[in-house]
């Protein structure tokens, strides 16, 4: 069963502070405003209403959010949306907050095919779809392309692949570390060499080493520090001592944190080294350019120069990144060397104290303390001073250390204590050097299993989006063609290529031109057109049975023959869907009205006008035509001033129509803001210049408009009718409806046009029959025609 | 991941038949990884990063 909007609900949302009931009744919807009228906010209270989520605003960053700018400026309380759906004689109230699970069917499947789908339309979407760069089309046609719900797999790929790399990275430090340690005390981390030193050592304590290193612990079992007495254990002060003095960082640690601190800040301070990616990028789209033109000018490129040019620029960027990350790699030496000290004293103070008798070890604690704080800070915020004065410090702890090193009684040179000290030391440090080496290597074979997956995901999620778009791109093909009949074919095309994420070139092919960018091809107008179809044919693919699609303002930039078109298009493609389409055209907006009853669709359609005051949007009025409104005014003999303000609406709606079609030269006004009194004149001069049978016809109803001494003030018309009688203000209004018959085709209803001194309606009529003012109706008309039956009915629509 | 379209597979179903695919040809991931892969992408319902993590570091 079909479910269509039934009513939309609004209050303190948007640009509306006090609450619009907008009657749909399952009809598509047309609503007029001007600008900051509150159209949009209509539209996107149906966005909101039925997906919680307004994707203009949750889409734009952190400074535009729905939380924030979702309600009325005003308002104290949170918007309230309710959208009424129905469904054969069922129905439901929607609101943001709705969970679907809670609706009956088809309800249910219907709000959740509106949280999956793309069914909003805006003017800028239809730019971004053609101007934007590729990758971020791919972003704008993502949305279509169905793969949505492959996203949490290829993210977990990605987030999987990341995670392998922080470890590797991770474990790769763990192994300098431990390697360090090694090559300090034995002087290589030469497996051979390493084997060697422990051979020499395990032979005075009657043991062997293991074939492999990892298990050289249970090797060394039972042999145990204690077992060799005081001496080992002064001996082993010694070495701790010896190691204490190996941990303070030397000179060349501070020297080289200087010196990569002084060549990061150069580059910090140095413009334009921001956009590596983009002229990477850039560098790669130009090699792989097979035209050597310009696609928008179609100027050669001096490809090999600017490559040249940006390569250079890569080069410093890439010097920029190199000295960055080796100052980042000085300072965590630096700090780990710390971490180090601070652990050596801890561990050698007591062992001091035992053998000595009184701490000693007070100035490297304070020192270390001291370091950690000052190297704690960010890197450019780091204390240069400070930095120097512990670097010079680091100079008198180690003399100390040695020092206190060299008051450690001496112990036997007894070749099995040395050993014993020594293997000690290794029993725990070899085997965790052993299992750095196997970590890292498992993190390594983890990370690039990773990044494989990964990139498997992306080439999948790609490879589909590719199928789609291929797919679609025959629809796209007929939409265009079927928006420009007229005109030599175009294909298109949207190739997905392989880029950090993704992107879409759009592509051409037209006349002799093929895989052309149609920027370097067509006109603006074409390619707002090109967008249009681009959305339609994504659109026609994945809505699938969900009936509901919103335009706001996506015809304003088309010409009126390209605009009709596309709109007889939407009536007859999309007949099954419930369209709400915005407009600030009045004159667009009747013509709607007009193509909507000629395509047979005037049942299906409901026309609104949003009317907004200087504080705001006020509210919608319900449309019924100008004609029919002021033939309701005659027939109920409403007061004069208000058939005066009518017949003056609809003279000045019919004006501004002619004052366009007709190519009417008026002074200029700003936001081309007409009145009576700017067309009128023209548009007199401009019938006076006619075939005299068209003179005729118009001839009896122009002279009494022009004639009317009533109206003083055309400028001001608005003001102008307030003391008009009641035979005035009827033979004006009679005038008037008169005047919109003798313009309106007899036959179809339709606006006439001018050729030079010939009037007549064109290839507009539903058969593409030229309708001659020869035919029925086609006389001249009084000044009540338009009170009577006849032709007169055909053009209500039209006005 | 439901089929939805009328007019042809789930581009999302066919993403992942396409990740499925090439998991087994795969030099590097195919075997008993590219069969553990499958299982734990191919089932309905969230990847948890945990077990993706227990399969590729496994030893």
């Amino acid at each position: 069963m079909t479910v269509r909007v039934q009513s939309l609900r609004v209050a303190r949302f948007r640009g509306f502070e006090d609450e619009v009931v907008v009657q749909l009744e399952g009809r598509a919807l047309v609503l007029l405003g001007d600008n900051g009228s509150g159209k949009s906010s209509l539209i996107e209270a149906l966005e909101y209403g039925l997906t919680g989520d307004i994707r203009a605003l949750s889409g734009r960053g952190q400074r535009v959010s729905l939380k924030k700018h979702a309600g009325h400026v005003g308002a104290k309380a949170p918007p309230e949306i309710t959208v009424v759906l129905a469904s054969g004689a069922a129905t439901a109230e929607v609101s943001p907050a709705t969970d679907p699970a809670a609706l009956d069917e088809p309800f249910r499947s219907y709000v959740l095919e509106a949280r999956r789908q793309r069914f909003l339309l805006r003017r800028s979407q239809v730019l971004e779809l053609i101007e934007a760069q590729d990758r971020n089309r791919y972003d704008a046609l993502s949305p279509f392309l169905g793969v949505a719900a492959f996203e949490p797999v290829e993210r977990a790929c990605k987030r999987a692949s990341e995670q392998t790399q922080g470890r590797l990275q991770e474990a790769e430090r763990v192994l300098r570390e431990a390697a360090a340690t090694v090559a300090n005390r034995v002087g290589s981390v030469a497996e051979a060499t390493v084997r060697r030193w422990l051979e020499s050592r395990v032979a005075v304590v009657g043991r062997s080493v293991p074939d492999s290193l990892i298990r050289l612990d249970d090797a060394l079992a039972g042999l145990h520090g204690g077992s060799v007495g005081a001496e080992a254990g002064m001996a082993a002060l010694r070495l701790r001592l010896q190691d204490l003095d190996g941990m303070v960082p030397p000179d060349a640690a501070f020297a080289e944190l200087h010196e990569s601190l002084d060549e990061a800040a150069r580059w910090d301070a140095s413009e334009g080294i921001r956009y590596e990616r983009v002229l990477e990028e850039g560098v790669r789209w130009l090699l792989e350019l097979e035209e050597p033109t310009c696609p928008l000018c179609r100027s050669a490129i001096e490809v090999r120069h600017v490559v040249e040019q940006a390569q250079a620029r890569l080069a410093d960027a890439a010097a920029a990144v190199a000295a960055r990350e080796r100052a980042t790699r000085a300072l965590d030496s630096l700090r780990r060397a710390v971490a180090r000290v601070r652990e050596g004293v801890a561990a050698t103070e007591r062992p001091w104290v035992e053998v000595v008798g009184t701490p000693a070890l007070d100035p490297v604690r304070r020192w270390a303390d001291e370091a950690r704080a000052v190297l704690g800070a960010e890197r450019r915020e780091l204390d240069r001073r400070a930095l120097e004065r512990l670097r010079s410090e680091a100079v008198e702890l180690r003399r100390h250390v040695r020092h206190l090193a060299g008051h450690v009684p001496e112990a036997r040179a007894d070749p099995r204590e040395r050993a014993v000290a020594d293997l000690l030391w290794a029993r725990e440090a070899v085997p965790a050097w052993c299992r750095a080496q196997r970590a890292a290597e498992r993190a390594e074979a983890a990370a690039e299993r990773g990044k494989r997956l990964h990139t498997l995901a992306q080439e999948a999620r790609r490879g589909a989006a590719r199928e789609v778009l291929e797919a679609t791109a025959d629809d796209v093909t007929d939409i265009y063609r079927a928006f420009h009949a007229e005109e030599a074919p175009l294909a298109v095309r949207v190739e997905v290529k392989a880029s950090a994420s993704s992107s879409a070139k759009l592509l051409v092919d037209y006349l002799d031109r093929r895989g052309e960018d149609p920027r370097g091809l067509l006109s603006e107008g074409h390619l707002d057109t090109l967008g249009l179809a681009l959305f339609f044919g994504m659109h026609r693919r994945q809505r699938g049975g969900f009936g509901l699609l919103l335009l706001d303002d996506v015809l304003g930039t088309i010409d009126a023959t390209h605009r009709e078109r596309i709109l007889r298009w939407l009536m007859r493609e999309l007949s099954d869907q419930q369209l709400v389409v915005t407009t600030h055209s009045r004159q667009w907006w009747e013509w709607m009205r007009n193509v909507a009853r000629t395509e047979g669709a005037g049942g299906r359609f409901r026309f609104r006008e949003v009317t907004s005051t200087a504080d705001g949007v006020s509210g919608l009025v319900d449309m019924e035509t100008r004609v029919e409104r002021l033939k309701r005014g005659l027939a109920e003999a409403a007061p004069p001033d208000d058939i005066g303000r009518l017949a003056g609406a609809l003279l000045e709606a019919e004006l501004q129509a002619f004052r366009v079609r007709w190519g009417l030269a008026v002074p200029a006004r700003r936001d081309e803001r007409y009145t009576i009194g700017d067309i009128w004149p023209v548009m007199n001069r401009k019938l006076r210049k006619v075939r005299p049978s068209f003179r005729e016809r118009v001839g009896g109803v122009r002279e009494v408009i022009d004639g009317m001494g009533i109206i003083r003030n055309w400028t001001a018309h608005a003001n102008a009718w307030e003391d008009l009688t009641r035979a005035e203000a009827r033979a004006f209004a009679e005038a008037v409806l008169g005047f919109c018959e003798a313009m309106a085709c007899p036959t179809c209803g339709r606006w006439l046009e001018v050729d030079g001194e010939a009037v007549m309606c064109g290839k507009r009529c539903p058969e593409g029959v030229l309708c001659e003012l020869s035919g029925r109706g086609a006389g001249p008309v009084s000044t009540a025609a338009g009170v009577t039956a006849g032709a007169g009915e055909a053009r209500q629509a039209a006005t | 991941m439901a089929d939805v379209t009328a007019d042809g597979p789930d581009p999302a179903r066919r993403a992942l038949d396409l990740l499925l695919d090439a998991l087994v040809a795969d030099d590097l991931l195919q075997g008993e990884l590219a069969d553990k892969l499958s299982a734990l992408l191919g089932r309905d319902g969230e990847v948890r990063d945990v077990d993706l993590l227990d399969i590729l570091e496994a030893p």
